[in-house]
């Protein structure tokens, strides 16, 4: 029964997607870590060679280092996590998590990759700000001496309004 | 997941079992009396683990986005800062993570086929490469902490000469200055190389306690599986401490080219 049905399907591998107990074939394994170790040695090399100007990937930098990372972690999440064999609800999840992960990514850069766009200076960095405000804060006050050195009202003034009434 | 009415009607552990929790029959110990068969059971609880899974996507995501903003507003700073990481010991780290993903999927494929021995070996080599992976963490930080590389403005491993104009930034370098530089060792000239450790102590850290976290999991699955709890009539817990793993690993997998290998 509940026995005999598991065992006819342990018995097919192909027919997966209808239980949840999929078993890794060694060779399976080995292949994917191996692909996974020779992955790692591929970006280690890449992002050496150009540290020392070996090779230039110029704007591509980020996109390759990221690309094969994707593709690592493809590899993980698709045989040493299951997904590919699973219940597909699982694999939902996993990629809603990526969808809205990269609703964050886009809108954040919307807004940080645009900032100067429309003439707006808040895409300067905050210490700069803050260091622009600190040296006007100290123009304010060395001209503060001058400022109170002027009179309000000078003789003239009353001359021509009259006396100010005294508070 | 299509269940047949029929399957459900034959496949009922449950069945004139009733009013009992110890009863024998073909009711498995570990079957909740709210699941048709362990098949659901199984599949309801690894749903769960994913479900938590992608909250961890999102928590390490929203570090990401923000390691994304900084870089694209100081790139030369990052490639300038970069080059204080170790990339041989990142990289042996990255390989350490990789096998002891490939020792937790054999520990699961051992539960698959009731291999106890092989289950337990399994689960002691993942706990014993994370803990490599920890020691030469602790080596990396200490170097660092050794040289005055720390986060935000507690850095101070300044090249001599370095154009100071923050405000602060300074005062701290020549409060925690003073020290010799050792030979090989290069000294950042951008004074806002604190910025840059921020992000990688943080990113790295809490993933470093997610990789304690998981050696303690692992740990306690390998005492359980020792007694001889688990078989492949039931391991949800090595399948879903499992799942994590990987999480940890994949999550290393992004976190190396981005903060080893910038140039």
């Amino acid at each position: 029964m509940a026995e005999n049905l598991h065992d006819t399907s342990a018995a097919d591998p192909a027919d997966h997607g209808h239980h949840g107990h999929h078993i890794l074939s060694p060779g399976l394994l080995l292949k994917v870590i191996g692909s996974l170790a020779f992955l790692t040695l591929l970006t280690v090399a890449i992002g050496l060679m150009e540290r020392k100007g070996i090779i230039h990937l110029g704007g591509f930098t980020v996109p390759v280092a990221l690309g094969i990372a994707g593709i690592k972690a493809t590899l993980v999440a698709m045989f040493f996590m299951g997904l590919k064999y699973d219940n597909k609800v699982n694999a939902l999840a996993f990629s809603l998590s990526i969808v809205f992960l990269s609703i964050f990514f886009i809108f954040t850069f919307l807004d940080t990759g645009f900032r100067d766009t429309f003439d707006d200076w808040s895409a300067t960095p905050i210490d700069e700000q803050e260091l622009e405000e600190l040296r006007l804060q100290e123009r304010d006050q060395e001209l503060q001496p001058a400022i109170e050195a002027q009179p309000l009202v000078l003789p003239g003034d009353t001359a021509l309004l009259g006396t100010p009434p005294t508070p | 997941m299509a269940v047949h009415p029929t399957t459900i009607a034959v496949d009922d552990p449950h069945a004139g079992a009733h009013g009992s929790h110890d009863h024998g029959g073909d009711h498995p110990p570990h079957l909740k009396h709210y699941f048709i068969s362990s098949e659901q059971q199984f599949d309801a609880a690894k749903l769960g683990m994913w479900l938590f899974l992608v909250t961890e996507i999102l928590l390490f995501g929203g570090m990401f986005v923000a390691y994304g903003i900084y870089r694209s507003m100081y790139p030369e700073l990052f490639v300038e800062a970069s080059t204080q990481l170790n990339t041989v010991m990142g990289g042996i780290n990255t390989l350490v993570l990789l096998a002891s993903s490939l020792t937790v999927a054999w520990a699961i494929r051992c539960a698959q086929t009731d291999n106890q021995r092989g289950l337990f070996w399994n689960l002691v080599a993942t706990v014993c490469l994370a803990g490599v992976f920890m020691v030469i963490k602790y080596f990396e930080y200490t170097h660092k902490f050794h040289l005055g590389i720390f986060p935000g403005s507690h850095y101070t491993f300044f090249a001599e000469g370095t154009p100071f104009t923050l405000p602060g930034v300074e005062a701290a370098a020549e409060h925690g200055g003073g020290h010799h530089i050792p030979e090989g060792e290069l000294p950042l000239t951008n004074q806002r190389a604190g910025l840059f450790f921020s992000i990688y102590y943080v990113m790295t850290g809490i993933h470093g306690i997610h990789v304690l976290i998981g050696m303690i999991a692992i740990s306690t699955l390998a005492v359980k599986a020792w007694k001889g709890k688990y078989s492949s009539a039931w391991y949800t817990p090595v399948e879903n401490v499992g799942l994590y793993w990987h999480v940890v690993d994949i999550i290393w997998i992004f976190l190396f080219p981005l903060m080893y290998l910038i140039s």
